[in-house]
């Protein structure tokens, strides 16, 4: 028997977790950023 | 050494001139008053043609012009690359693609040269004050533009033709240098006439009467002109990478041996891979264009997205959406190249299931034009269920699930010749497919957003959706490239692909460039009634923006005439490689 680190399915779950966390954060760290009032614009007019 | 100084130094000190010698021309003149508003021209001041009209005719020429300058200007950049691959990898068959390739290009070159100088005659025959204007403010500029053309064409010809000379050890390096000199300069010419049409959108460096209030680089720098040239630049690779990939499907269908079809079929593999690169990121870079053209004048963005052209962005989808079908079809095809490719191809009907679901979404319009009947069967002017599908975080979200299965297709496609060696195999497949997983709901979870959040943060909620997009490719991408390191390669059929799989790759390069006529035309278009926007009104009898069909009609006429003309560089690039038999050769044999 595979040991449990090795198991198929416990690295999905943990890489599931992993990557909601990596997306949860992006989308926080960008919705804060639009809402700041300095802006975020890129292109100096 | 002094030839690597000679070829360095000379560009470099072409472009320095192309920027600050404008200004040392024409300011060094007192006489010449440089401060002067823009002219305002009267309908008088427009020579017209008996049997076409201006607009029309200036229309053509540009946008053929600007077909044949994206392909010469974009064939060039991936050669180079190609051309890196084989020196790195030792494997002669990138050397024999990349210079066949640039063969296609120098057919193509000439003509881009009298497109060009059609287009220049026409403008300032039948627009001189708008181009009397232009010159003022550009100055010399124009002049420093026709120089990097001559050193376009010096670049390009003693890349292709030092081809053989230069083959091996440091001299091969001097000829990649070559290339890299020449994308260089094909880049800076592309910058430059890219901030005229910006500059004719998006005015900058001159006050409200159009008088220059600023040097030149100030009139260049202009708020659309980094968008625009982002743009162009990505969507050259891909329209470039289309075009030779019909060129290898041509050849692969009229190949008599099964060498030339295996060699062909590759050809047609990378370009459809070239393409794809460059398309991928390519909406991105649009985005960001309009984004742009909202901030500089939200006017504008509306009559884009909103009025008269919106529904052009209809046919748009569609064609996009047809591009994004292609690719993906013959990605599907190539998975027959492999013996381990049938284990992937179940999977293939649930990619078809997203891409044709989000082309649906995506051709859904918001506004219908319909009649009274029609109002009153469907309960309103929008569906009550599709309506909010016509909406563009529905798109968003539609076009982004779309780019991250095209990219499914490629990974797949690239995996199927590979078997990973790795312990770690099975958990780092499980890793990329929680990322499509989760990478795919926080999508759609974006997209839904937009629809609860006011009008500022709905266009805000697609920037989440890009960097999923970006972040699924990024690292899938990045787990594949270690899991499959010291993957067992396992052998590639090249040139076992239907022939149906071809017709595919004519399908993208049709696409293309209808395409790119149609937005080329939206975007000249959101001047609307002007030659400089705000600035300088077109008094012309051609200053109305012609009906969808008539528009429709010249884009059409225009891609005929550029695919005819491809057809021609085609067939020439193949007569180049075909050698007469001696009359009596047969009788000597026999």
């Amino acid at each position: 028997m595979a040991p449990p680190w090795r198991s198929r399915w416990l690295v999905f779950a943990v890489a599931l977790g992993t990557w909601f966390a990596y997306f949860y954060l992006i989308d926080l760290l960008i919705m804060t950023a639009q809402r700041l009032p300095v802006g975020w614009h890129l292109m100096p007019k | 050494m002094t030839l690597a100084c000679v070829y360095v130094l000379w560009p470099l000190a072409t472009l320095l001139l192309a920027v600050t010698a404008p200004e040392l021309a024409l300011a060094a003149n007192p006489d010449i008053p440089s401060r002067l508003p823009a002219p305002q021209p009267t309908p008088a001041d427009y020579p017209a043609l008996k049997w076409v009209s201006s607009r029309t005719l200036v229309w053509v020429l540009a946008q053929l012009h600007l077909f044949l300058g994206a392909f010469v200007l974009a064939v060039p950049l991936f050669v180079v690359c190609i051309e890196l691959a084989g020196v790195l990898s030792d494997d002669p068959r990138y050397d024999a693609m990349a210079h066949e390739f640039m063969t296609i290009s120098i057919a193509a070159f000439s003509f881009t040269a009298l497109s060009g100088g059609a287009l220049t005659l026409a403008l300032f025959m039948l627009y001189p004050t708008l181009m009397g204007y232009l010159a003022r403010i550009f100055q010399g500029q124009m002049l420093g533009y026709a120089l990097l053309f001559m050193l376009e064409a010096a670049c390009l010809y003693l890349y292709h033709y030092s081809w053989g000379a230069l083959r091996h050890g440091r001299r091969k390096w001097l000829h990649l240098g070559l290339g890299v000199l020449l994308n260089a300069v094909g880049t800076s010419l592309m910058f430059l006439a890219n901030s005229w049409s910006t500059f004719m959108m998006a005015p900058s460096g001159v006050d409200a009467s159009g008088a220059p209030t600023g040097s030149i680089w100030q009139a260049m720098h202009g708020p659309l002109w980094n968008p625009l040239n982002l743009h162009r630049f990505l969507a050259n690779i891909a329209y470039g990478g289309a075009i030779v990939g019909a060129y290898a499907a041509y050849r692969f269908l009229s190949a008599r041996s099964p060498e030339a079809r295996a060699h062909y079929d590759w050809m047609g593999y990378s370009s459809n891979f070239i393409a794809v690169a460059g398309f991928l990121p390519l909406p991105f870079a649009g985005y960001w264009l309009m984004a742009e053209i909202y901030a500089y004048s939200q006017q504008m963005g509306i009559t884009a997205m909103g009025g008269v052209l919106a529904w052009l962005f209809i046919i748009q989808a569609m064609l996009i959406g047809t591009i994004l079908l292609a690719a993906n079809y013959y990605l599907w095809c190539g998975l027959g190249r492999t013996e381990r490719g049938a284990r992937y191809a179940p999977y293939v009907k649930y990619i078809a299931v997203v891409l044709v679901g989000g082309f649906l979404v995506w051709i859904t319009p918001h506004s219908l034009i319909l009649t009274p009947g029609e109002v009153q069967a469907l309960g309103g002017t929008h569906h009550q269920v599709l309506g909010p599908l016509g909406l563009m975080p529905a798109k968003n979200t539609a076009v982004n699930l779309m780019l991250v299965f095209t990219f499914l297709s490629f990974q797949l496609f690239y995996r199927s010749n590979r078997e990973p060696t790795v312990s770690w195999a099975r958990a780092g497949t499980a890793a990329i497919a929680a990322l499509y997983i989760v990478g795919c709901l926080n999508i759609v979870a974006a997209g839904l957003y937009g629809y609860l959040t006011p009008t500022v943060y709905k266009v805000g909620s697609s920037v989440p959706q890009v960097l999923s997009t970006l972040s699924i490719i990024a690292f899938s991408a990045l787990i594949d490239a270690a899991m499959l390191r010291k993957a067992r390669k396992t052998e590639v059929y090249w040139g076992r692909m239907p022939a149906r799989s071809q017709y595919a790759l004519f399908v993208l390069p049709i696409a293309f460039t209808w395409t790119m006529g149609l937005m080329g035309y939206i975007r000249s278009s959101l001047r609307t009634n002007w030659h400089v926007y705000t600035i300088m009104k077109d008094t012309s009898p051609d200053a109305y923006i012609p009906s969808i069909g008539e528009v429709g009609n010249i884009i059409t006429a225009v891609t005929l005439i550029f695919l005819g003309l491809i057809v021609f560089i085609f067939w020439l690039t193949r007569l180049s490689q075909a050698r007469q038999p001696h009359p009596q050769a047969g009788e000597v044999a026999s």
